[in-house]
């Protein structure tokens, strides 16, 4: 049976033959990393590093500050050269450690990366091992993971879910890394069960990816309460809303988390991670990405320490193209186009696009025509036209109910007016919280 | 013949004359007592509407000063005058000052300050930091999408080579441009003090030259320069004491970075004492071009 | 977005590399960075070129007439549309590009198709100035105008020019003939009457209710004139483009496979119709015509698939769509049946037009996660 979610959605061109083919390259060991120490979606950690030490890979260089929070490691062995203001994907000027490689390679004792080892007769060891490893969500949104794994008491979770529905146009990551690490993929979603303590837990794939899900199946066999979905072809299938609506029919009430509904969903990276975590004490230093687009010679999924700056990648895929002119930290739908040119990879980049100037080309605007696509689009029930015409006038008051919005970009992606519909739910939600505030 | 045009006179003229009386006695039975000196002191004042006092129009104004004769209350656009006006109404001495003046903290102009990339979206300085879109390196300086000019009822903000410029004898002092700046880099001055600091980077020296040829690097050579204590400096930036400065204007010639900039001074005054910094290449062109203008708009 | 406000040590914030020549080489812009390759311009060429079926079916069944009046209302229609973009102050090659961005186009054929192949030059220029003033620009307009354009001008026109309005001719299968040559033949024909519409005739049946025998004459002329096969498609009289149900319904086939309509709006039109007429029927067989009459007759489908549906007067929500179709429906069989006007079809969308704020207020769906909407 196609699950799928009932309300809304869209059907973008895929572009995933790019790379759904091409398997995960390791990227070489680069020469310096500009570690951010902001790359959790709450505070960033305190740097605990100076200029000249020296580290090796896995060390620890920044605590994190308060529950919300995520400690930084070092992803390469060398001596650290600054402490200082760095561009990154999430700011202009962003606290970063940035690391000369003594080209070693070097990791701290205790950490085996051959372990295949996961004690599960601990399980109460996993979550400080997670917490410790610096997880955060690796689909994009970066939300501390140990904090998703620790509901408060008052909340039951009965159901884990995997997102392997990877509904981005163009990235591939999360589909080869499901091909070729599936049994780690099953562990790790074990770990996550039994910090959980749940007996139920879905993996959903898209109907794209039958491949994914056949080798999932494969690697799960035999583990009790484990069902591998396949979901539509349909984003934004992978939002955890949607997802959990399609694999378990509930909904998540407006203002409220996934967990009230008895829901956790962790991305299929994560879940490699979190194995790699228990087995391997390895803290979270390197991560599958897809690179992809026209204006990148060639596009490829690579594995790459976090870190590594943007122009490393560019050269191990033959270069870009001399009219690329948007680059996208994640995908199509929701990504970020970046405003430098070579930034460290952080541990929420699930891809970098490359887009041409045709890819990237702007359409001309026209007004709303209330043809109501964005309303059959959004996958919140919201009318996104008139928001945006409430927003374009500046009144903000109708946002409250509007808070919902994910930004999934399907209103935006299917009006033919072309209006800038996401832009303006983002700038009347801000607006909205920021008068709410000033009460 | 005459019924014809006497029938419907006399219906309507009755009509006419029956309404007349229930409105005279609406009005006599629900008539609101005001003061009449409110009417005087609404007239008085600058009637704008801004809210810049506080209080919710210059009717609510009136209504609480001649209330409260409360002589602190004052006007901020009507300025001296106004307040003699209000003051003599009420007959008492009401706290009076020159309206305030708008002054934008940034002079970090196109060619001046280092850009990136470029952006297409909502023609607004919030809009455009929510996706990253300031575009000039500095993270303090002017967005130059003019959310500042838009909130101006009186057109006393131009965007000039991508940075909010304020026109002081248009500007009225109400302070609409300040709530609307993103960036807080719009601050209220007095307008009888002409001199103040127009960046407002915290960064270290090196750093603010590598995006800003007239960012503050925070030499402090205006504080050795000033002979009335009037600078201070807090991290990096300096910062004009506006109770101290007596625009003796011995600082602006000081400033390396030619950061102090004179209120007052707009169009070719303000070129003649800021001559452009020298360029090694023509200046950038258009770079945060706005969104094509929505069709039918 | 979180940024330490002060650095601790010196910072180099510019990019590493590429200073210069590249600084402004990459675009930002909020998310989503793809769309959909579906445009206004796009959707509107692809309605009038829908209507084209039923172009081709007036001038086959009116004559040259009535691709003059059709291509006279487009002129029209462009034209006024371009004089007003310039009035408010657009600069040339806007104007040229919004005067062709297909808006007009459409308007202008269903305007013409509202009209008379008699319809002389100067009733299809103030039709098309209305249509495009009144309808559409003292609105604001592309977008912004609650009625639809052409059928504001209709409504003008029906009221201000009666006469003129109602002079139809009967179907000639004669591309040479005039409008002129063959009004001249139906007055000879009908005893210096023009050709009378089968809802025209309807109507005349429910004013003559009080004689039996009269109204069993007309049922029968009627019955006889106004076989349903002609009447599916297009022989007999109208205005230009609403008598040929088979070439309208081939265009609304066109934009419900592109999507630019859904089926909501004329399902829900025709079928509220046919209950309503059906149940008039059922009740008075001998007054009232079968339903499939009175679907196939007048601007019915015309009106259901390309007036109902246009996207800037109508709901944006399914279910706003299903009511505002019903709505039309009712309206137009009460008028038919009842009403004083022998066709109901172009008030009832306007009447409804009128109501879309209000029903778009009442049928926003439910939120995602919501149990129960309250009213909002």
């Amino acid at each position: 049976m196609v699950r799928t979610f009932k309300r809304g959605g869209v059907h973008p061109p895929e572009h995933k033959q790019l790379t759904e083919r091409k398997p995960i390259e390791t990227l070489p060991l680069p020469k310096r990393v500009v570690i951010p120490m902001a790359q959790c979606l709450g505070a960033p950690a305190e740097p605990t590093v100076k200029p000249k030490d020296a580290v090796k890979a896995g060390q620890r260089i920044g605590e994190p500050k308060g529950f919300v929070s995520t400690p930084v490691h070092a992803s390469i062995s060398g001596t650290v050269k600054k402490v200082d203001l760095y561009p990154t994907a999430v700011g202009a000027r962003i606290l970063s450690v940035e690391i000369e490689s003594d080209g070693k390679d070097e990791w701290v004792e205790g950490i085996d990366l051959e372990s295949r080892e996961v004690d599960f007769t601990r399980p109460d060891d996993f979550l400080p091992a997670l917490t410790d490893a610096g997880l955060v969500g690796m689909g994009g949104a970066a939300f501390p993971t140990h904090v998703k794994l620790k509901p408060p008491k008052d909340v039951k979770v009965d159901t884990l879910i995997l997102n392997g529905a990877e509904c981005e146009p163009y990235l591939t990551a999360d589909h080869r890394l499901m091909l070729e690490r599936a049994p780690e993929i099953a562990l790790g979603l074990q770990i996550l069960m039994a910090v959980l303590k749940v007996d139920r837990a879905y993996v959903g794939i898209e109907d794209n990816k039958p491949d994914a899900a056949a080798t999932m199946r494969q690697a799960l066999a035999g583990t009790l309460g484990v069902e591998v979905a396949v979901c539509r072809t349909r984003y934004p299938q992978g939002a955890e809303k949607q997802l959990i609506k399609s694999l378990t029919g509930r909904e998540v009430p407006p203002g409220k988390l996934p967990m009230h509904v008895g829901c956790v969903v962790q991305n299929v990276g994560t879940a490699f991670a979190a194995f790699e975590a228990v087995a391997r004490h390895k803290p979270l230093v390197e991560r599958v990405l897809t690179v992809s687009g026209r204006a990148i010679r060639e596009p490829k999924n690579l594995r790459v320490r976090i870190g590594t700056p943007l122009s490393d990648l560019v050269a191990f895929c033959g270069g870009a193209a001399d009219d690329l002119r948007k680059l996208i930290f994640g995908g199509p739908m929701m990504g970020k186009a970046l405003r430098f040119e070579d930034v460290p990879i952080v541990k929420s980049t699930s891809g970098i696009l490359f887009f041409d100037r045709e890819e990237a080309a702007a359409v001309r605007e026209f007004p709303c025509i209330r043809c109501g696509r964005c309303v059959a689009a959004c996958p919140q029930g919201l009318v996104p036209c008139d928001l945006g015409d409430q927003a374009e006038h500046g009144q903000y008051a109708g946002f409250a109910d509007a808070l919902d919005c994910v930004e999934c970009g399907s209103c935006q992606f299917t009006c033919p007016a072309h209006r800038r519909l996401v832009h303006l739910l983002r700038l009347g939600k801000s607006e909205f919280r920021r008068l709410q505030k000033k009460g | 013949m005459l019924e014809a045009v006497l029938i419907p006179a006399a219906v309507l003229g009755g009509l006419g004359g029956l309404l007349a009386v229930v409105l005279l006695v609406a009005a006599r039975k629900f008539a609101v007592y005001e003061d009449p000196l409110v009417a005087a002191v609404e007239a008085a004042l600058p009637n704008a509407n801004c809210g810049a006092c506080g209080f919710a129009g210059c009717h609510d104004f009136a209504t609480k000063i001649v209330a409260t004769r409360d002589e602190k209350m004052f006007c901020p656009p009507g300025g001296k005058d106004t307040a003699a006006k209000v003051g003599s109404l009420l007959g008492m001495a009401v706290e009076g000052r020159d309206p305030p003046v708008a002054v934008v903290m940034c002079r970090g102009s196109r060619g001046v300050a280092n850009f990136a990339g470029e952006y297409q979206g909502l023609s607004d300085c919030r809009a455009a930091t929510l996706v990253d879109g300031a575009t000039k390196v500095c993270p303090y300086g002017c967005v130059g999408l003019g959310s500042c000019v838009k909130a101006c009822s009186y057109d006393a903000i131009v965007i000039r080579d991508g940075v909010a410029v304020v026109l002081p004898e248009r500007c009225i002092g109400d302070g609409a441009c300040v709530q609307a700046c993103p960036r807080g880099i719009i601050r209220m001055a007095p307008r009888d003090v002409r001199v103040y600091v127009a960046c407002v980077s915290h960064d270290a020296g090196a750093a603010v030259r590598k995006y800003c040829k007239v960012g503050c690097i925070g030499c402090k050579r205006c504080v050795k320069a000033c002979a009335f204590d009037a600078i201070q400096f807090d991290r990096n930036l300096a910062r004009v004491d506006h109770d101290k400065c007596t625009a003796c204007g011995a600082c602006v010639g000081t400033c390396p970075q030619k950061v102090i900039e004179e209120v007052g001074l707009v169009g070719e005054a303000h070129a003649k004492a800021h001559p452009p910094p020298k360029e090694k290449k023509p200046a950038a062109e258009s770079t945060a071009a706005a969104a094509p203008p929505a069709a039918g708009a | 977005m979180a940024e330490p406000t002060t650095p601790t040590t010196e910072a180099a914030p510019a990019p590493a590399k590429s200073a210069a020549p590249a600084e402004h080489r990459l675009l930002v812009t909020s998310s989503p960075h793809v769309g959909t390759p579906e445009s206004v311009p796009r959707i509107m060429h692809t309605v009038w070129l829908a209507l084209l079926p039923a172009a081709a079916a007036a001038v086959w069944l009116f004559g040259y007439d009535a691709l003059l009046v059709i291509g006279l209302t487009v002129a029209a229609c462009v034209g006024f549309e371009a004089l007003m973009l310039k009035a408010r102050g657009l600069a040339w090659d806007e104007v040229r590009h919004l005067a062709f961005d297909g808006s007009a186009i459409v308007a202008g054929v269903l305007l013409a198709f509202n009209l008379p192949a008699t319809a002389p030059w100067w009733i299809v220029l103030v039709g098309a100035f209305v249509a495009m003033g009144l309808g559409k620009h003292v609105f604001g307009g592309l977008g912004h105008n609650p009625f639809n354009p052409a059928l504001v001008a209709r409504i003008f026109l029906v009221i201000s020019f009666p006469t003129q309005m109602a002079v139809y001719i009967s179907p000639v299968d004669s591309f040479t003939q005039s409008s002129a040559e063959r009004l001249e033949l139906d007055l000879a024909e009908f005893d210096g009457q023009t050709y009378a519409t089968p809802l025209g005739r309807l109507k005349d049946a429910v004013r003559a209710q009080a004689d039996p025998a009269k109204v069993e004459a007309i049922r029968a002329e009627v019955a006889e004139r106004y076989p349903v096969a002609d009447l599916f498609l297009g022989r007999t009289g109208g205005a230009l483009g609403e008598t040929s149900a088979l070439a309208l319904l081939l265009g609304a086939a066109l934009l419900l496979w592109r999507r630019i309509i859904t089926w909501h709006i004329p399902l829900s039109f025709l079928g509220t119709t046919a209950v309503v007429t059906g149940i008039a029927w059922a009740v008075h067989p001998e007054l009232y015509a079968e339903p499939l009459v009175y679907l196939l007759s007048g601007g019915l489908i015309l009106g259901a698939c390309f007036m109902a549906t246009d996207m800037v007067t109508s709901p944006v929500s399914r279910t706003g769509m299903l009511v505002f179709g019903a709505g039309c429906g009712l309206i137009t069989a009460v008028i038919r049946l009842w009403g004083g006007y022998p066709e109901g079809v172009a008030f009832s969308i306007l009447i409804m037009n009128a109501l879309v704020p209000l029903i778009d207020r009442y049928t926003k769906g439910r939120k995602f996660g919501e149990t129960r909407r309250a009213a909002a």
